[in-house]
């Protein structure tokens, strides 16, 4: 699963998440990919969740790319704790989404295929999203 | 050079709230600048500006626009879209002249029985000799391919992608293959 090598600080606060992505709004690599519709925390596992997911649709050929990263440490209190004694432990990683965001990007396949795939992803995640595709005029990589 | 030329309102407000505003009346807030005058705010009917997008790619290309009842030349230097709807926010442009050597990118136009493997292509020239859009006609067709260098580009048009790039194949080739 996806983390940090090293991180400053092993504790942050849970921040908000208002408002639009501020970039990584355009497909970059791919012909398809997955854009968020909603703002959310996405986890490592369900990143992974949805890499195996496409990666097992498309078979072989194909590459995909992973445009988020789950750089956040959640923390979590032991159950049946009683409340204090400072912040719990880091329990798992998480990407902070913001709506418009790339999550995915996917080529070398097929149309229907890539589809197929990026549907099933989508399935993984905790948030609404749709499939983008790359197209001449109104997807042009613009104003990047 | 274009083929259509966009009425454009001057004098709009400035900042976000104007700007939101202007939007929700159906125009696109636009910053226009070039050599020789000071950079001007103007306003372009959004539902014109979007009949444009979706037949050509409006990033690099030229663009005729009236202000104040003067036409002007511009090519688009950027273009700014709303994150989600995609829909434009607002856009940059540069003034030109009428002499002035620039680089754009052009459409191509796919004609009968022609499939286009390229969208556009990047060309250099007087202002006046640009034209808005390039036409893949059937007739270039040699050997099921349609190469850059067989494009009809006025003399003054330089062509920058290199010669020997495949624009265009015959229709239904590729399922054949």
């Amino acid at each position: 699963m996806l983390m940090p090598r090293k991180v400053k600080h092993r504790k942050v606060q849970r921040g908000r998440r208002t408002g639009l992505a501020k970039g990584g709004t355009e497909l970059n690599f791919g012909e398809f990919g997955i854009q968020a519709l909603e703002a959310g925390w996405l986890t490592a596992r369900q990143i992974e969740a949805a890499r195996i997911a496409m990666t097992r649709h498309i078979k072989r050929g194909g590459k995909v790319w992973i445009r988020v990263f789950p750089d956040k440490p959640v923390t979590k209190k032991p159950a049946e704790t009683r409340m204090g004694s400072g912040k719990g432990n880091p329990e798992f990683w998480v990407a902070v989404v913001k709506p418009g965001r790339i999550l995915f990007e996917l080529n070398g396949v097929s149309e229907e295929l890539a589809r197929g795939a990026l549907e099933r992803a989508i399935q993984k995640l905790p948030f609404k999203a749709r499939v983008v595709v790359r197209d001449a005029f109104s997807h042009e990589n613009e104003g990047q | 050079m274009s083929d259509s030329i966009l009425q454009a309102l001057s004098g709009r407000e400035l900042g976000s709230r104007p700007s939101s505003r202007l939007r929700r009346q159906g125009f696109v807030p636009v910053t226009i600048y070039g050599k020789g005058s000071e950079p001007r705010s103007i306003a372009v009917p959004a539902r014109e500006l979007n009949a444009l997008v979706i037949h050509r790619k409006l990033m690099g290309a030229i663009l005729e626009i009236e202000i104040d009842g003067k036409p002007q030349t511009t090519l688009v230097k950027d273009i700014q879209r709303h994150p989600v709807r995609r829909s434009l926010l607002h856009m940059d442009l540069q003034l030109l002249s009428a002499n002035q050597e620039v680089v754009v990118t052009v459409t191509l136009v796919a004609g009968e029985g022609v499939e286009l493997e390229l969208d556009n292509l990047e060309v250099s020239g007087p202002t006046s000799e640009i034209p808005a859009t390039i036409d893949v006609g059937p007739e270039l067709l040699v050997d099921g391919m349609i190469l850059a260098s067989a494009l009809g580009l006025p003399a003054k048009v330089t062509l920058l992608t290199p010669s020997d790039t495949v624009v265009g194949k015959e229709a239904g080739l590729r399922e054949a293959e």
